[in-house]
Formats: structure tokens, C-alpha cells, sequence
């Protein structure tokens, strides 16, 4: 079972006075593990600081999960070092590749949905779940387009988490960015997730480029979005949701804070 | 060749962009060095969704370089705009496949010092910024930890804290500071020493030193006692090695020297 961690928000350094200043409006935190590693002094007394008010949970990005090869050791080693520190209930990463033919992207990249692919992921997630030794979620992303393979995405999904043993982080406004851009229904899809395994939620607020609705985390969250966690929560309980604000941080923190009571009143709309 | 590593040469190859883009199937074999069979599920993407990507991607690598380069990068991209930037830089940095994964961030960061300096001949202060910065971030990244600083005696012998370096650039860090971060070109270049060191507790250290402090510090060479050293600044003038030895005390006490 999961500890339901409530309403939390993405930690950035850019937002630290004004979170510190709201603890009473944030559940817990999610801090991007790799601008935490190597854990150098400095590093740790701010996480000090933090688990001193807050649950702290290691999100990763550059794990790469989705890779063809095994997953860096000495990556997951440090991300292991990280989550004990901060006594971690899971640790996150994503449906993605970021490091592939010896270059890093630098960012998050989709996934061919094969068997093949699930296959090779799953041991990669398992890997990473067991030298972590705590709950290992994988999260769908948020991609402009997809590399054709025999599987769905949430058939994918399914497969991978239940070969490897880990859990679902759900990102609702990757969903909705997915939907609006290559034309499905967001809630049929979500529909399809196998929700049995959701453990955490993102939500988060985009903005239009070029014709195509970015995840770039730099708005307020959208009533589409807000609409898909309430059908969530209709249908099973969801013990950590997190808003993600990564970009164009508003000058009054009552914008965060207004989402983050949005969330808690709809992630409990059954 | 596995679809990751296929997509890894896609975006990094503009030749393979284009011959998607032309729908040009042999082009995209020959760019991308795969046989017909594994190319097909790249050549079936959408051109302009693998563009956006792009530029996402690209966005993404300039906020992981922007740790390194916190001045120069968003004044350039202020100056440029995030996107035209983007492609004038990758177009120009053009990632070698064989670099580990490790070293792609370094690479980055050595390319992008060069390319400040020819982003713009109207800003050559941007090369300026960029190799400052370039030298706080290999400080960091050589930086040994520190033993807790100690009084100084006259007599004892100082050296150089682990991790500290001095040297001496063209550029004057206050200056930059006022002139060149607020988007303004560099007045004068003086010649002005620096003493670098990583604190472990408060970070990397840049103290700028006048000439007579900065041979003080440069004559810590392990083997002078701070008595020599002052005499070797300040000759028989007392006054001028009371200063001295304050001076070495100053950064003995910040952790830049130690008394061995």
C-alpha cells in the first residue's frame, strides 16, 4: 500500500522562499534528482531544509529508462544515495529514452511501443526498482509525435509496469497536450491506463507554440486538465498529486496556491 | 540499429531532417547509415512534429548549459531569441556520436565559449562572460575539498587550499558584473589577478587581488614561511609586511590557503 501524500507541488529553487512561506499549502515536494547529484554539501543542507517540512520525493529524468541498453549504473547508484537521504516513499522517472548511440538528448524522447521495447524496459525498471529498494513509477510523457510499433500507448504501459513490478505516475496534462496535438480523445485514453497501478498524478499548465499545445509547464492548469483528474478520481483513489510549474513563475505565489486548492478539492471529486 | 539510436542520429544530423523532410528514403538511409528495413519507422515520422521536437529539445539543452553559462546564455538568447539561437548554435556544434554521455554536457559547454565569441562581432563581450564562466564551472568540477581554515603565525609555511588556482585574465569580473551582465560592452579590459577556490561550504570563491596581494598569494608555494614571503613582497618596509601578512591571514581565514 501507498501512503496518500495529498497535494504537492515541484520543488525549483526559484519558488524556495514563497514554498517555504506556504508549507501550510503543500503537502510535499518532488525535486528533480539529477540538480540534486552528486549530493555535495550544499546540496544536502538544502534538502535538510526541506525534509524538515516537507515529504520529498526524487523524480528523474536522465535514467533512461528506454534505453537499449542497461540503465546507468553509477546514476542509479547516486539516484539510491538520494532517495535514502531524503527517506524517499518511491522514486519516478519516465516512459522515455534521453541517452542513445553515446549522445544525451537532453531531453525526454518516445519510445517505440513494441513488445521488444516493453520487454527491454521493464528490465530496465526493475533494475532501478530493485538497487533503489523502494516503489519505482514510470511516467507517460508528452511527445509530438510516435514512432509506429504493434502496441497502443496504455497497452504498452500496462505490459511494462506489470513485468517490471512498478507503479503508474500519470501526467493528465501529457495526455491532454497528446490529444490536442495528434487528434484522440483524452479521456478515452486515459480509460485505458491501467489505473490499478497509479500511485501519483502530474498536472500542469501549457502553452500554444506554433499550432501545437507545449508542456512547458509555464501556465496555469487548464479546465480540460482539471476536468481529466476529477474522471480519475471517479474511478480510483489517487494518493500523491503534484502540480509541475517549471517556467514563467508568477510574481504572486496565490497563482500556485490556487491551483494547488484546485487540486485538492478535484482529486477527490469520486 | 536500434529506433533510439536511430532517432539519436535524426536529431542530431540537420542532412537526415531534410531527407525526411523530401521524403527522400535513400538520403535517409545514407544519413542516418541504416539498412531499409530498420530506417522504417523513422521514415514514416512526421517532419514538422520531428522539427518541434527539435526545437524543445534544443531549448532543453540550453537550460542544461545555462547552469554553466548564467550570464552569457540568456543575454544571448535575449539578444537572439531562443529559437533562432537554438539552430545557429547547433547548426554550428554538431555533436560527435563517439562522445560518452558524460562528456556531452562538457562539449557543450567548450562549444558554446567559442561560439559566444562569434555569435555577434557587435558583442564581443558575450566570448568574454562565457570564458569566465566556463572557468567558475571547471573550478567547481576540479574543486578537492578544503580543510577548515586556521589562524595564521608568523612563520609557518601557507599554501594553496586544495582546489584553489590563481590566475590572470583580461577581464575584470566587477566590471563584467556591472557592465557586461546589464548588456553593456566591456569599458576597458585590465589586466586584474584572481584567486579561484572552491569553499565546500559556501561554494566556488573568486577573490580579485591587487598586484602586491596577488604576488603575496603566488609566493605560498609550500616551501616560504609567511615571514619570507612578506619580505619578499614588502621588502624592510614593516608597515607594508604587517599588510602582507594581514592579507594571507584574510585568505587563510576564507579557506583559500592552509598552513601546512
Amino acid at each position: 500500500m501507498f501512503a496518500t501524500l495529498g497535494v504537492g507541488l515541484g520543488y525549483r529553487p526559484e519558488m524556495h522562499d514563497p514554498i517555504m512561506k506556504s508549507a501550510g499549502e503543500i503537502d510535499w515536494l518532488e525535486i528533480v534528482a539529477e540538480s540534486f547529484l552528486p549530493l555535495t554539501p550544499r546540496r544536502r543542507d538544502l534538502l535538510t531544509e526541506l525534509t524538515a517540512r516537507f515529504v520529498c520525493v526524487p523524480h528523474c529524468t536522465e535514467l533512461s529508462v528506454g534505453s537499449t541498453g542497461p540503465v546507468d549504473g553509477r546514476l542509479v547508484e547516486q539516484v539510491a544515495e538520494l532517495a535514502d537521504l531524503v527517506d524517499a516513499p518511491w522514486v519516478s522517472d519516465h516512459f522515455c529514452f534521453t541517452t542513445a548511440g553515446g549522445v544525451r538528448l537532453g531531453h525526454l524522447a518516445p519510445v517505440q511501443w513494441t513488445h521488444a521495447t516493453a520487454d527491454r524496459m521493464a528490465e530496465n525498471a526493475r533494475s532501478i526498482r530493485t538497487r533503489v529498494g523502494r516503489p519505482f513509477l514510470l511516467e507517460n510523457i508528452a511527445y509530438t509525435f510516435v514512432i509506429p510499433g504493434e502496441l497502443s500507448e496504455s497497452d504498452f504501459i500496462a505490459i511494462v509496469l506489470e513485468q517490471s513490478e512498478c507503479h503508474l505516475l500519470l501526467d493528465v496534462a501529457n495526455v491532454h497536450a497528446n490529444a490536442t496535438n495528434l487528434g484522440f480523445d483524452a479521456a478515452e485514453a486515459i480509460d485505458r491506463f491501467p489505473l490499478d497501478r497509479l500511485v501519483q498524478m502530474h498536472v500542469a499548465g501549457g502553452t500554444w507554440e506554433d499550432g501545437v499545445l507545449a508542456d512547458s509547464h509555464d501556465a496555469p492548469v487548464s479546465p480540460a486538465v482539471w476536468d481529466l483528474v476529477r474522471q480519475v478520481a471517479g474511478r480510483t483513489g489517487i494518493p500523491a498529486v503534484l502540480l509541475e510549474r517549471d517556467a514563467a513563475f508568477p510574481e504572486d505565489f496565490a497563482e500556485i496556491v490556487a491551483d494547488l486548492r484546485t487540486a485538492r478539492t478535484a482529486a477527490v471529486a469520486a | 540499429m536500434s529506433v533510439p539510436d536511430l532517432l539519436a542520429r535524426l536529431l542530431t544530423r540537420p542532412g537526415a531532417l531534410e531527407a525526411l523532410q523530401h521524403r527522400d528514403t535513400a538520403a535517409l538511409e545514407r544519413e542516418l547509415g541504416a539498412e531499409p528495413a530498420d530506417v522504417a519507422a523513422i521514415a514514416a515520422l512526421d517532419p514538422d512534429a520531428v522539427r518541434f521536437y527539435l526545437r524543445t529539445l534544443q531549448r532543453k539543452r540550453f537550460e542544461m548549459i545555462e547552469a554553466v553559462f548564467p550570464g552569457s546564455l540568456p543575454l544571448a538568447r535575449e539578444a537572439f531569441g531562443s529559437d533562432r539561437l537554438a539552430d545557429a548554435f547547433w547548426r554550428w556544434f554538431q555533436p560527435d556520436e563517439s562522445v560518452a554521455a558524460d562528456e556531452v554536457l562538457g562539449r557543450i559547454a567548450q562549444a558554446w565559449t567559442q561560439f559566444a565569441g562569434t555569435v555577434d562581432p557587435d558583442r564581443p563581450w558575450l566570448a568574454d562572460l562565457s570564458r569566465y564562466e566556463l572557468l567558475r564551472w571547471r573550478a567547481v568540477l576540479e574543486a578537492v575539498p578544503s580543510g577548515p581554515a586556521r589562524p595564521v603565525y608568523s612563520g609557518d609555511r601557507l599554501v594553496p587550499a586544495p582546489g584553489a588556482g590563481m590566475a590572470v585574465f583580461a577581464v575584470d569580473i566587477a566590471l563584467l558584473a556591472r557592465t557586461a551582465m546589464a548588456g553593456e560592452p566591456v569599458a576597458t579590459a585590465g589586466t586584474h589577478r584572481l584567486i579561484v577556490w572552491f569553499d565546500p561550504d559556501a561554494g566556488l570563491r573568486v577573490v580579485r587581488l591587487g598586484p602586491s596581494a596577488y604576488a603575496a598569494a603566488e609566493g605560498c608555494d609550500g616551501r616560504r614561511t609567511i615571514a619570507q614571503v612578506a619580505h619578499m613582497v614588502a621588502g624592510d618596509r614593516k608597515p607594508a609586511a604587517g599588510q602582507v601578512v594581514d592579507v594571507l591571514a584574510r585568505l587563510a581565514a576564507a579557506g583559500a590557503l592552509r598552513v601546512s
